[in-house]
Parts: C-alpha cells; sequence; structure tokens
C-alpha cells in the first residue's frame, strides 16, 4: 500500500500504521481497528512522509490536521472485539 | 310334364271312353304335380305345381294372385332349396347329411353342422337387432387356433381360452390405436394383485431387474467393495442424481456413516473452518487445537502471527500473517498489529534481526513498561511492542507469535 495513517498515541509521540499489504483489510479499516479507540487520525499519502529518519522521534503533527477519522470502538484501545469483514475472509 | 283339367263331368252327356280318355290324361297331370312352364289355367288359391321351365324343378304354390317357389330341386346335387327368395339367389340347402347351408344372395355364406356352425365368409360378424355389429370374426388362412369359451356353473368362472393345434398358445389383446385395455380387477395364477396403476407406474423407465438396479445404488459394505456413491441433498433442485439421504437441515453439511449402513449429517460449518474427526461419532467443523504431528507423540502447535519488515527509510512490511499493520511508533520502537486478536495475551514472541553493524545495539526485544522491570509495556490480545537496543532503525526484523 501506498498509504499510511497517522496519529498522535498517549504521549504525544506521532505513530504512524504501516499497512499489512495482504491482510484482507482497507486502509479505512486497518485504521479504525489499529488506531487506538478515540484517537484521530489521517490517512496519508507514503510520499508525503520524510524519506530520512535521522530525525524520526522529532517528528510531529498537529492534532487538527488529523481529520479522516477516530480510532473506533473495537480493536486498539477497545473492550470490544473487532471483527473481520466478510469481504476479507 | 303335363297338365289337364277335365273340368266338371256330366254323366248324362260324357261317354265311357271319353271319360277314360279324361282320366288318363288328369292322372299324367297328377303325377307330374301339373309341371310346366308357366302355372296350369285351372289354378285355384293353395294349389302346389311344377314349374319346368329349368333343369332345376320349382316347387310352387299359388296363394290367390301368383304362385310362390316352395322349393326347388337342385339337379346338380340332388338336394332340395327351401326358403326360397322371388330371386331364388338366397334359400337354405343341405349337400349332405350333417349339414345344411344358408345362400344369401348366391353367396354360400353360412353352414350349421352337426359339430358346430361354418361361416363361409371372410368377414362374418353377429349383429344386434338394427344389425349393428356384437361380435366380428377375421378369417385367417390355414388357422390351427382359436378362442374357446366356456361358460361355468355357479361360483365358477366362465373362461376365456386358447385352443388349438399347437402345445402352446397365448392370447393377444390388442386395442386400438391409443385405446388401453382395461382390467378392473387383476390377478396372476389365482393370486390377486393388490397393487394400484399409480404404484406400477413407479416402475416408469426400469430397464433391467429393479434388484439389479437397487444392488447397484446400494451402500457399499464389505470389504474389497468398491463403487461409485451418488448422494444428493432433499431439497436441492440442482441436484440430478436423484438419491437421498435424508433432510440436510443446512446447506454446507456433510454427510457421515453413523453404521455400516446408515447416514446422518453434520451441521455447516462457517467459512474457514475445518472439518474435524468426532472418532466414532459425528464430525464437526471447527479449528483444530493442534497440528498434525509427523512424528512422535509430542504435540504441535502454530505460529498464530508474523510479519516480515523493514524499519528503516520507508517502513514497509515485506509479507505477514495476521497482521494488519505495525505502528511505527518512533526509531526502533515498533508494535505489530493483529488481523485477528488472541485469546488471551499469553503468547510467546520471538524476534530476529538481520544487521550485523553496531553488534551491541543490533537486538530486538519486547519493549518493557519500566526499564529492568520485565513487564511488557504492550503486550494484548491486539498487539504486542518491541524496540531495537540502542532504539536503532532495522532493516531486518523478522517477528512470530506462537500460542
Amino acid at each position: 500500500m501506498d498509504k499510511r495513517v497517522i496519529y498522535n498515541n498517549a504521549d504525544g509521540q506521532l505513530a504512524i500504521l504501516v499497512p499489512a499489504p495482504d491482510c484482507g483489510l482497507t486502509i479505512e479499516e486497518i485504521a479504525l481497528k489499529d488506531v487506538p479507540y478515540g484517537l484521530p487520525f489521517k490517512i496519508v499519502d507514503l510520499a508525503d512522509l520524510p524519506a530520512d529518519r535521522t530525525q524520526r522521534n522529532a517528528w510531529t503533527v498537529d492534532d487538527k490536521d488529523l481529520t479522516d477519522g477516530v480510532g473506533a470502538d473495537y480493536g486498539v484501545g477497545s473492550d470490544n472485539p473487532f471483527v473481520m469483514p466478510e469481504s476479507a475472509l | 310334364m303335363s297338365q289337364y283339367d277335365f273340368g266338371t263331368i256330366d254323366p248324362n252327356t260324357k261317354s265311357g271312353t271319353a271319360l277314360a280318355t279324361d282320366l288318363n290324361s288328369f292322372r299324367t297331370a297328377l303325377h307330374t304335380s301339373h309341371s310346366g312352364s308357366s302355372a296350369p289355367s285351372y289354378i285355384t288359391t293353395g294349389m302346389l305345381w311344377v314349374d319346368s321351365t329349368s333343369a332345376n324343378l320349382k316347387i310352387k304354390m299359388y296363394d290367390g294372385a301368383q304362385s310362390i317357389d316352395v322349393a326347388i330341386i337342385d339337379a346338380t346335387n340332388n338336394v332340395a332349396r327351401v326358403a326360397v327368395d322371388s330371386a331364388a339367389t338366397s334359400y337354405i340347402t343341405s349337400t349332405t347329411a350333417a349339414q345344411i347351408k344358408f345362400v344369401i344372395a348366391s353367396i354360400d355364406t353360412a353352414t350349421v353342422r352337426s359339430t358346430g356352425l361354418q361361416f363361409n365368409i371372410a368377414s362374418p360378424y353377429i349383429g344386434d337387432s338394427s344389425n349393428n355389429e356384437l361380435l366380428s370374426f377375421t378369417t385367417t388362412a390355414s388357422a390351427v387356433n382359436q378362442i374357446n369359451i366356456a361358460n361355468a356353473a355357479t361360483a365358477t368362472n366362465p373362461v376365456i381360452s386358447a385352443i388349438g393345434n399347437d402345445t402352446n398358445i397365448g392370447i393377444t389383446l390388442t386395442p386400438k390405436g391409443t385405446g388401453r385395455t382395461n382390467i378392473g380387477q387383476l390377478a396372476l395364477d389365482g393370486t390377486t394383485i393388490t397393487t394400484t396403476a399409480a404404484e406400477l407406474n413407479f416402475v416408469d423407465g426400469v430397464t433391467s431387474a429393479i434388484q439389479t438396479q437397487l444392488n447397484a445404488k446400494a451402500p457399499l459394505t464389505g470389504a474389497g467393495t468398491s463403487g461409485t456413491w451418488g448422494i444428493s441433498i432433499t431439497g436441492d433442485a440442482a441436484s440430478t442424481d436423484g438419491k437421498s439421504f435424508g433432510t440436510f437441515t443446512a446447506a454446507g453439511g456433510i454427510a457421515y456413516a453413523t453404521s455400516t449402513t446408515a447416514l446422518a449429517a453434520t451441521a455447516a460449518g462457517t467459512a474457514g473452518e475445518a472439518l474435524l474427526s468426532g472418532g466414532a461419532g459425528a464430525p464437526t467443523f471447527g479449528f483444530p487445537a493442534q497440528l498434525s504431528t509427523a512424528s512422535g507423540s509430542a504435540p504441535s502447535y502454530a505460529c498464530r502471527a508474523w510479519v516480515n519488515f523493514n524499519g528503516t527509510g520507508t517502513v514497509a512490511i515485506r509479507a505477514s500473517g495476521n497482521v494488519s499493520s505495525i505502528t511505527d511508533n518512533s526509531a526502533g520502537d515498533y508494535t505489530v498489529n493483529f488481523t485477528t486478536a488472541m485469546q488471551d495475551a499469553n503468547y510467546a514472541c520471538f524476534g530476529t534481526i538481520g544487521n550485523t553493524s553496531g553488534a551491541s545495539a543490533n537486538t530486538i526485544r519486547m519493549k518493557l513498561a519500566t526499564a529492568d522491570s520485565g513487564a511488557p509495556s504492550l503486550k494484548s490480545t491486539t498487539q504486542v511492542e518491541f524496540v531495537t537496543g540502542g532504539a536503532n532503525d532495522l532493516s531486518e526484523i523478522y517477528i512470530s507469535i506462537m500460542r
């Protein structure tokens, strides 16, 4: 996938979700499931991220730019189980 | 042949010689039965006379208006013909002692013999009072076999049977066109057949012995038995095999043997499940608790999730199983997110790296909540977090999860 999901974790550190290519889920489904419950996220093109990771720990993003959704009430950070979509089976 | 009438004799005028002449003439006429080519001039009602026009003499009686043929003497066969019509073409005659022949319109129609009635025409019939055919007959050349009808005393059945010269003679009933031979009640060799016509129709299409066909479709039993099973599910319109082993409650069920002669069905599983043996009991769909073991008795367990990724530059997953994503938390800090959650967090984790430079820093381990605490920072049913030694990004990182 040429997409990544970015969000700020509970410590305020920028986290980047790297989707597994053949997991059967769309990038949107992965974002909803793997972004911790309630945290806002944004789906960005891979090319929008710096290729040089030398300053990786200094990368930041403003929460107000994370406008594509929030982690769903299932999967990571939720007590509710994630159910694999039928289309991915 | 003579005809003569002497009229009224007057004894005062008829002399002895004249009287003798009249009596002689009358005697001749009497002896020849007043025969002549036409009726006598002195004919009177009730008089019999002989018409000698033909060699076959006709005996006629005068009814007061005309002379009616009473009989014809057949000079060829030397027999009499009686009940003669006006044209003399229909009559009754007898040419031998044991028979009487009926001739109708010059056709030799039937002969009544001491042994029976013979129809001499090709297509005789017995008609009703309106001359409609009740029963007709067809003559077969050189016939030797025929039908016999026997009546019966009380409590016994009349019989229609085949008789004749041949040793074995069948009886053929042939309807006309699409007509059918309709039998009200049926018995074979005295045994009543209770099967209905509708029941008999169930064998429509059977092309060989029914037992042979049943054997071909019977459950295969016995050592070394082989053959082809044809199984269909009742209600499956797509099935054409036609054999049913019961009603399956759900599509996707599997038939299994409950004995050597009976089948039952499992409930349908869900997609992805495997069929698990129930020993002698019913098999079920589900996920096996263990992998099959190639050798020895120690059980085998599977890897429940794995991922191979590059943590440098553009971080990317090369391949994975049951991993939906990894989270790039920071340099050398990654979280593996499971596609399908683990049953609990008591799984074992394994990590391997491929880098060799900076040997002391090139390790990977589970991230701890606090230094030297031993407790993982993040290890749940849905994700687990790893860090590399020295928090370095590494290009070859392989992680697997066992449970």
